[in-house]
């Protein structure tokens, strides 16, 4: 445990000392600028704006930052040739693979907690109220950025490419955001043969609908996305081992 | 050689590397038919031409790479195995590092992954990092250093946690003459300390001065192999050798 | 063939993570948000993708304010004139209901269309219409019955049960600023000075929006009444 914890903390200082940290500085000044302007347009309710924007922008810079962490963690590993000084030591790969997306994934929720409470010092300042839902929407987020940036580092040992894996990923989480759409047009479609394409790809693909808990910040009771965060971490834990089960029968 | 006390050992080793490109796969050898012990205590060279199998062997005794046949032993242990690689250094050729870290914090780095005990890592980084002369630059980030200093640091890396056995792909590859002689006498304190060497190098001389035996790979087989008298009889040392075997 | 092997494994532990989760949350199909309007069809499609429904919601109601805050000529083209606000706005009501559909929870654009519709551009019927789209969502919400009846009771002339309706309706921060302007202007009309003071004070002090401020500030002087 003491190595995987080791692999973490190596990866957490690899982003902390990188421009992860700064952009998330820069997100803060942009959010200040562009969400205040926003808000105004919104007048009476500049608040929900404020909130939905801020919240959005949150997710995004998380997404983007874990998402080229995960795609490029192992595969510039590999190129750069870092690796070997590592896996010629008695590391297990599971613990390079664990330790390296587990220190990953602890910047990405860091950034995005630096974010949050940037955003919700903004939100106080313009007279918000605490609501529980706030909460929510972040845990929703953060455990979208997991299951997503698992997807990419799975894809990237797979297609050894960070271009394809990063594509790929990016795809499924746009996808992954549509399936409520996706089914609603499948059950109407007057063609269900030529609908069977769309209906495999539905049950395949990651719900993320039902961890966007931002959408559903309106809502009275969240007791539901304990289920939704039980699946996101399933779903992370199942691909982050396949992950594993491939770095296993890589050479180097 | 009783396969119990070598430090490395080869059984009929072959590795063939596979490559698949539109529906056709690619066959390139990359070792055949290697049998090797290499006794503890013993330094050994191996000598070969640019793609002759140097670096597979290497790869093959770290685990890095699985043989296509035969069998591979590490300190009588399978090489992929944590026991066996806690107690083998390696040194890559031209060894790159994490550059955001400092020499001082990557020595951490290895140390604590080769399972040094946090209480004793900064005696023990001390000693490496003087032992290779970089003391004084322990607080600098890797991204600054010289050529010749991240190989200091290398050999640094491969010694941190005090292995039997190092392994040390081309050491002295592009390092000035000065820089060589100080490799070499490092290597010898590590030598005479009872340390199992293993170097390939494209520097014969210093592999005549260093080693007691230099296996002389061609086209992946183990073509020749050579004692200390061997090519202190030769009339043109262990260079004319060389040259008469790959030719 | 072992890498496909992994690649079938992991859609398999998907196909089954799902059909998991589809079975102990079958949340329903809500189609409605995929009826997107021309105009913003490629945004709306974009934000949804990006899981950001709310937002399209949030971009719909700001569009919408923009809109009626523009002037329309009597062309229905939008310019700047002398009087901010005027026109027909053909678009309110439609808005309102798309902004409803990408938002289901979203009641202040249906309430704010509705009023707008019914109170300044005196068409009653297509705030009812917006108001029954509304309830045709959310069938229980209190809030869209109370207006309804407001609007019945404006249609009929009866300021003092249109003000009987909309007064619990003030202590509801989400109410809109035209709203509380209406009511207090209710509140002048029917003799109540003290009370549309206090509203007029609170919206010229609190309010978000600048013009309903003005508006106020601009009352309170005409009664005479400090900030």
């Amino acid at each position: 445990m003491s190595r995987l914890f080791v692999l973490a903390v190596n990866a957490w200082q690899e982003n902390l000392r990188g421009r992860f940290f700064l952009l998330s500085f820069f997100f803060g000044l942009i959010l200040l600028y562009v969400s205040l302007l926003l808000g105004i347009l919104a007048a009476d309710q500049e608040l929900r704006v404020l909130v939905d924007f801020g919240l959005a922008l949150i997710e995004i810079i998380g997404l983007a930052g874990a998402l080229f962490g995960a795609c490029t963690a192992l595969l510039r590993e590999i190129e750069n040739k870092t690796i070997y000084l590592v896996l010629s030591r008695p590391v297990r790969r599971w613990e390079l693979l664990v330790g390296r997306f587990l220190g990953l994934m602890l910047s990405a929720w860091a950034a995005m907690a630096v974010m949050g409470l940037f955003h919700l010092a903004l939100l106080f300042l313009k007279g918000w109220s605490w609501e529980n839902a706030y909460l929510w929407a972040w845990l929703g987020s953060c455990a979208k950025v997991w299951v997503t940036a698992s997807l990419g580092l799975f894809l990237s040992l797979f297609s050894s490419s960070v271009m394809t894996a990063g594509a790929i990923a990016a795809i499924l989480w746009t996808l992954g955001h549509f399936l409520p759409e996706m089914r609603a047009l499948i059950a109407r479609s007057p063609d269900q043969a030529a609908a069977l394409p769309m209906q495999l790809l539905s049950l395949v693909i990651p719900d993320l609908q039902c961890l966007n808990l931002r959408d559903k910040i309106a809502a009275s009771s969240f007791d539901q996305a304990w289920l939704g965060l039980g699946y996101a971490a399933l779903y992370s834990l199942v691909w982050t081992g396949l992950s594993v089960w491939l770095l296993k029968r890589k050479e180097f | 050689m009783d396969q119990a006390i070598a430090a490395l050992s080869f059984k009929g080793v072959g590795k063939t590397y596979r490559r698949s490109h539109l529906g056709r796969t690619y066959l390139s050898r990359g070792v055949e038919g290697l049998d090797l012990d290499i006794a503890r205590g013993e330094a050994f060279g191996l000598l070969g031409l640019n793609g002759s199998g140097k670096t597979t062997t290497f790869k093959l005794a770290l685990g890095l790479l699985r043989p296509t046949m035969g069998e591979v032993s590490t300190l009588g242990l399978p090489p992929f195995s944590p026991q066996a690689l806690s107690r083998v250094g390696f040194l890559p050729e031209l060894p790159y590092f994490y550059p955001f870290l400092t020499p001082e914090e990557s020595l951490i780095f290895y140390g604590r992954l080769s399972g040094l005990d946090p209480a004793g890592l900064k005696r023990r980084v001390a000693e490496a990092l003087e032992l290779v002369g970089l003391s004084s630059h322990s607080r600098r980030r890797i991204a600054e250093l010289s050529k010749g200093t991240v190989q200091r640091l290398g050999l640094a890396q491969a010694v941190i946690h005090d292995p039997e056995l190092i392994i040390l792909d081309e050491p002295v590859s592009g390092l000035d003459p000065l820089a060589i002689r100080d490799f070499r006498d490092m290597l010898q304190r590590l030598s005479d300390r009872g340390k199992t060497l293993v170097i390939s190098s494209h520097s014969i001389s210093e592999l005549e001065k260093l080693c007691h035996r230099v296996g002389i790979l061609k086209d992946g087989r183990l073509a020749r192999l050579l004692t200390q008298q061997d090519w202190r009889s030769a009339p043109g040392g262990l260079e004319d050798l060389f040259v008469e075997t790959v030719k | 063939m072992e890498r496909l092997a992994i690649l079938a494994i992991a859609l398999g532990a998907g196909l089954g993570l799902n059909g998991a989760l589809r079975r102990l949350n079958p949340a329903p199909v809500d189609s409605a948000g995929i009826t997107l309007a021309h105009g913003s069809a490629v945004e709306n499609a974009a934000l949804f993708s990006l899981g950001m429904r709310r937002l399209a919601a949030d971009l719909g109601l700001i569009r919408l304010l923009i809109y009626y805050g523009t002037p329309e000529d009597h062309h229905g083209h939008h310019t700047v004139a002398e009087h901010f606000g005027s026109g027909h706005y053909p678009e309110l009501g439609p808005r309102a209901m798309r902004i409803l559909d990408l938002d289901p929870s979203f009641s202040y654009a249906p309430i704010y269309s509705a009023g707008a519709l019914a109170f300044n551009l005196d068409r009653p019927e297509e705030a009812l219409a917006v108001l029954r789209h509304a309830l045709s969502r959310d069938p229980g919400n209190p809030e869209y019955h109370r207006y309804a009846g407001a609007i019945g009771f404006h249609k009929k002339g009866d300021p003092r049960k249109v003000l009987e309706l909309l007064e619990p309706a003030l202590e509801n921060e989400a109410t809109p600023t035209m709203i509380k302007h209406l009511a207090a202007f209710l509140f002048e009309r029917s003799g109540q000075r003290e009370r549309a003071v206090s509203i007029y004070r609170e919206i010229a002090q609190a309010s978000r929006d600048e013009g309903y401020r003005r508006m106020a500030q601009e009352a309170l002087r005409r009664l005479g009444a400090e900030l």
